[in-house]
């Protein structure tokens, strides 16, 4: 990449950055500029991409050399635009059966094992191991944390069993759950805000390398910018609602 | 005292956005190295896995990422490629994400650069296939059946990089760095579960609890776990780099966070006795 095409990377970024963050201080046109670029460029990356590497390369290569396998899950694919003119959109079914057949089929039993039988075995725990000599290698850690593992899985599976009432014991042991759910929460949202702030340093600290003499202080001129633009548009929205008023 | 709290609790969140700006960006101008890590087991797994691949061994790395989740994942990719490069293992990328292709191949461009490595030798860049699930099965039996050339467009079975190599089960190690679906439950579920192979991940923050899961029951070999996870990666590999520096200001981020939720509760108890 050259100096100048790395200088004009700067200034989109810097700028877009800004224009995204000022919807923190009111919604105002410069954002929506932003978002609908964004969208633009996100959809339309993914299209050329798409059509390239998938269509060019795996529908149109092959038959421009004589092998036409690929045009029957072509027809396929495109049967299912059918669906756009509702007296032919029966047409789109064919497809439709063949993703779901084949979807279903690949993600059941995978799922089951993975998601299922194999955390289950996960969950029982033994409290000690035998060491090969017989006697007990026990783990205070180990044991304590296959404990908890039982009762938290027990007790929350107890908060989403719906077929009895909840009262007496079940009602305690439900209770449990709740508090275990809590923790996962908890633990979910401090990891969440960990994870928006390390969003936030990333995009400062391409703003702050973009600041520098090396990309013309594109930062600090998109700044001003942004700041003026903003204050024009408040300027403007209040002197409007003073109008309206009158 | 009392309309000072009830002002405070009706606190404008602007005020808020320019405190968060102030603890991010402080560290960025003046760094304080706040922090010293030490590395957790899940990340530990990870480069022990990597240490304990022979020389010239092949993995394979997915990046599933868009450019959304760059500060988080970027980092890590990069840390990790530069520790298997160390290595001397070859390395194969692809990713399952369209939007983050690009990214894909700066990442180990940029550091096959740094360690003198030659595209086709020592690695190579397979580029983005649609339909997650269709792709990782077809890979665990054959891989040119649905990669039969790279993202350059070169013949991938007649590299150098590739020889040897038929399918998942061939590869040494697979690492996955991922910001959702399609991502690693899509690797385990079709791929490591099924063909045997062993598989590890770098995972956003917000999908960290939810994988967990999956490292206890040994699926996953180790888990680098967002920006903390990749500044202990770097730390391991003894090359501090961005996610390093970002630890003061997440540390500082989290530190108002937490005054902000005490100051807020503190506020609502007060108010009860006044």
């Amino acid at each position: 990449m050259n100096e100048t095409m790395m200088i004009l990377g700067a200034w989109i970024a810097s700028g877009l950055t800004l224009f995204i963050l000022s919807f923190l201080y009111e919604d105002n046109p410069l954002f929506k500029v932003a978002e609908h670029l964004y969208l633009g460029v996100s959809v339309g990356y993914s299209l050329a991409f798409t059509i390239f590497n998938v269509w060019w390369a795996k529908v149109v290569l092959p038959i421009s050399v004589g092998d036409f396998f690929p045009v029957i899950p072509s027809i396929l694919g495109l049967l299912l635009v059918t669906r756009l003119h509702p007296k032919h959109s029966w047409m789109s079914r064919y497809g439709f059966a063949l993703i779901m057949g084949y979807a279903s089929g690949l993600a059941i039993p995978a799922t089951v094992t993975t998601s299922f039988l194999k955390q289950v075995e996960g969950t029982i725990q033994p409290l000690f191991r035998l060491a090969g000599t017989g006697a007990v290698d026990w783990n205070w850690g180990v044991a304590i944390s296959g404990i908890l593992l039982a009762v938290g899985v027990i007790s929350t599976l107890f908060y989403f069993f719906f077929s009895v009432e909840h009262k007496g014991v079940i009602k305690k042991i439900s209770r449990v759950g709740i508090y275990f759910l809590m923790v996962y929460m908890g633990a979910s949202f401090g990891t969440t805000v960990m994870g928006r702030f390390s969003l936030l340093y990333g995009r400062f600290f391409d703003l702050y390398t973009y600041g520098t003499p090396k990309y013309s202080y594109a930062s600090i001129v998109m700044l001003l910018v942004v700041i003026a633009v903003v204050a024009v548009f408040v300027r403007k929205g209040a002197k409007n609602a003073q109008e309206n008023a009158h | 005292m009392k309309r000072f709290l009830e002002k405070l609790s009706k606190l404008d969140r602007r005020i808020i956005f320019v405190l968060v700006v102030f603890v991010v960006m402080f560290p960025i101008i003046k760094p304080l190295n706040l922090q010293k890590l030490s590395p957790t087991p899940a990340v530990k797994g990870i480069y022990d896995m990597v240490e304990s691949i022979p020389e010239g061994q092949p993995v394979i790395i997915s990046f599933d990422f868009d450019p959304g989740s760059k500060p988080e994942l970027y980092p890590m990719a990069v840390a990790f490629c530069r520790h298997a490069f160390k290595r001397n293992l070859r390395v194969i990328g692809m990713n399952l994400w369209v939007p983050g292709t690009g990214l894909a191949d700066d990442i180990l461009t940029k550091t096959a650069k740094e360690a003198g490595k030659v595209y086709g030798k020592d690695y190579v860049f397979m580029g983005w296939q649609p339909q997650a699930s269709a792709v990782i099965t077809q890979m665990g039996t054959d891989i040119y059946g649905i990669y039969a050339k790279d993202q350059r467009g070169s013949d991938l079975r007649s590299m150098e990089v590739m020889k040897g190599i038929k399918s998942l089960k061939d590869m040494a190690f697979m690492m996955e760095f991922g910001a959702g679906t399609p991502g690693i439950e899509e690797w385990i579920a079709y791929g490591s579960d099924k063909f045997g192979f062993k598989i590890g991940t770098g995972s956003t923050a917000v999908n960290e609890t939810t994988l967990r899961p999956y490292l206890q029951t040994g699926q996953l070999v180790g888990l680098i776990g967002a920006m903390k996870g990749a500044a202990e990666y770097e730390a391991l590999i003894n090359h501090p780099d961005t996610a390093t520096a970002g630890m003061d200001a997440i540390g500082m981020g989290h530190m108002l966070i937490l005054g902000l939720i005490l100051l807020g509760n503190g506020i609502v108890i007060a108010l009860k006795f006044l």
